[in-house]
């Protein structure tokens, strides 16, 4: 976030810093997705939190 | 602005979704119990689980709070797209483990998942009061807001206490005349509004105030005010820095599952997968505040002047300003809306808490029903208190959801050690509650955090302290004394 912060750069008109951050949250919704794909397969049969 | 159209339409859209909700909940429930009012008995099904939550995002917080912030100090505002995320992270991890204990243990409460955790009904009666604080800190957010949107709408005979009785009273009738259940249609409603409403000025907002497109927007607003879209924004001696903004964003991230309202609606959830699912697609939620930033942007392109300067009226001000009385009358019932739901629903988790779990382990032998009564007036008692705290300070709504978090934040360490750590035990917890809020409140602790980190979240160093405390008294207990997670 410092490097962000300070770069000058307007992708679409927006402030660098904001641009980043919504990345930040389309690459967080991959990433948690992902996981959630390889818990699903690493234990498929738990389903009552057992 | 105030134009008769404007106060007719708020009034007929609360009063039309608040009938609505009562029939609804009529329908749905004939008995109630304690658990029925409070959980709505664990039968919710997923995409109401699925609203409420999305309600969260959607709160007076984020579409007044983040709106304002962006027109008072800029990037600052991006706090929201940050914390959703990491809140997101964390919650990935942690719903799923409070879901399970829950079940397994037939937790109805956050302090049930303590007494049960760390063998210690004492200590189930501390977290349930601090989890009651937090949530009045929480609750006065929502009356700070309502109060404002009935003063704008209404026309500023009321003054501003006048108004926060007003908005507390109409919390207390909706919960006493409903319950979770008709909530959750009233929660349906003013979310399909609110996107509904911010979609429809997102797309006209930017002819109303002589910018082409909303990126022009974002283009003319860096162009008329240099600085506001990269911290530390418009007003430096603010301190909102990078560092403000990153230990701002953690406390909340590791504060959001924390609430005592966020655990019962993890243990209303249906199953474990529903919970992960909701996990992924809640940072999404969040790119919305890419409209919020823009209207608050617009209304500075607009040269808004909110009255007294409070960045909480910005949104409000500028579609009265710019819109026909008929938009500024939508916005205004559905702002109360935003406001009244969650206002209420935080009202009855506090009352649910103490019923359960202050005065029935205090004065055992009440019956159900006379827990029922009892903590049905502890709500009031909650609701003044909330209504005395947003009358003593004019602050923004970002800044008391700050607070809220730093106050939530104080179980943050019991929830996460607890659930990992067995050698976490009630008396560390205690211990850690009780040294965080001291370095939170003391004024002498104030002073020394802002000569020894400046910048950062106190939040944030409060909780710190308290998990090095849970984790020191761990160390020196006897490793034999303390109860195997899980068990």
């Amino acid at each position: 976030m410092p490097w962000a912060n300070g770069v000058q750069a307007r992708p679409f008109a927006l402030p660098f810093p904001m641009a980043w951050q919504m990345a930040g949250v389309v690459l967080t919704t991959v990433v948690i997705g992902v996981v959630l794909a390889l818990d699903k397969r690493a234990d498929a049969p738990r389903t009552d939190g057992a | 602005m105030r134009s008769g159209v404007e106060g007719a339409l708020c009034v007929a859209i609360v009063l039309g979704t608040v009938l609505g909700a009562l029939v609804y909940g009529q329908r749905r429930s004939r008995h109630r119990t304690m658990s029925e009012w409070a959980i709505g008995s664990r039968r919710l099904g997923a995409w109401i689980f699925w609203f409420l939550n999305a309600g969260e995002i959607y709160t007076t917080f984020a579409v007044l709070g983040i709106a304002g912030y962006a027109w008072a100090y800029g990037a600052p505002a991006y706090l929201a797209l940050t914390s959703v995320s990491l809140a997101s992270a964390v919650g990935y991890w942690l719903m799923p483990r409070i879901w399970a204990e829950g079940h397994r243990h037939g937790h109805l409460t956050q302090a049930d998942f303590f007494a049960q955790r760390y063998g210690a009904r004492w200590l189930a009666v501390v977290v349930a009061l601090a989890g009651i604080a937090a949530l009045v800190v929480y609750v006065q957010i929502q009356i700070t807001a309502l109060a404002l949107t009935l003063r704008l709408t209404l026309g500023t005979t009321l003054g501003p206490v006048q108004s926060a009785l007003l908005a507390a009273a109409g919390m207390l009738a909706f919960v006493y005349l409903a319950g979770l259940r008709s909530a959750a249609f009233a929660a349906g409603v003013k979310d399909v509004g609110m996107i509904a409403l911010v979609v429809g000025l997102s797309v006209t907002v930017s002819e109303k105030v002589g910018a082409s497109s909303m990126l022009d927007v974002y283009r003319r607003v860096q162009e008329l005010s240099p600085g506001i879209g990269a911290l530390p924004g418009l007003r430096p001696e603010a301190g909102l820095t990078t560092t403000w903004l990153v230990t701002s964003a953690l406390n909340v991230a590791l504060g959001t599952w924390i609430f005592p309202h966020t655990f019962q609606l993890i243990y209303s959830a249906r199953d474990e997968s529903a919970i992960r699912r909701n996990a992924v697609w809640q940072p999404l939620y969040s790119l919305s505040y890419f409209f919020i930033i823009l209207l608050g942007f617009a209304a500075r392109l607009a040269g808004t002047r909110p009255d007294g300067g409070n960045p909480n009226a910005v949104l409000l001000q500028l579609v009265s300003d710019v819109y026909p009385s008929w938009t500024a009358g939508l916005l205004a019932g559905t702002v109360c809306l935003l406001a009244l739901v969650p206002g209420s629903i935080l009202l009855l988790v506090a009352s649910s808490i103490f019923g359960r779990n202050v005065v029935q382990p205090l004065r055992g032998g009440l019956s159900d029903r006379q827990v029922l009564w009892v903590s049905r007036g502890a709500m009031i008692v909650f609701a003044g208190i909330a209504v005395w705290l947003s009358s003593t300070r004019n602050r923004s709504l970002v800044e008391i959801g700050l607070s809220a978090y730093a106050a939530i934040g104080m179980l943050a360490p019991g929830v996460f050690l607890g659930l990992v750590w067995p050698r976490a035990n009630a008396a560390g917890v205690l211990a850690g509650i009780v040294a965080g809020y001291l370095s939170l409140l003391l004024p002498a602790a104030d002073a020394w955090w802002a000569r020894a980190l400046p910048g950062w979240d106190r939040g944030l160093l409060a909780m710190a302290v308290n998990a090095a405390v849970v984790v020191a008294v761990g160390l020196l207990t006897p490793s034999r004394a303390a109860v195997p997670a899980g068990s």
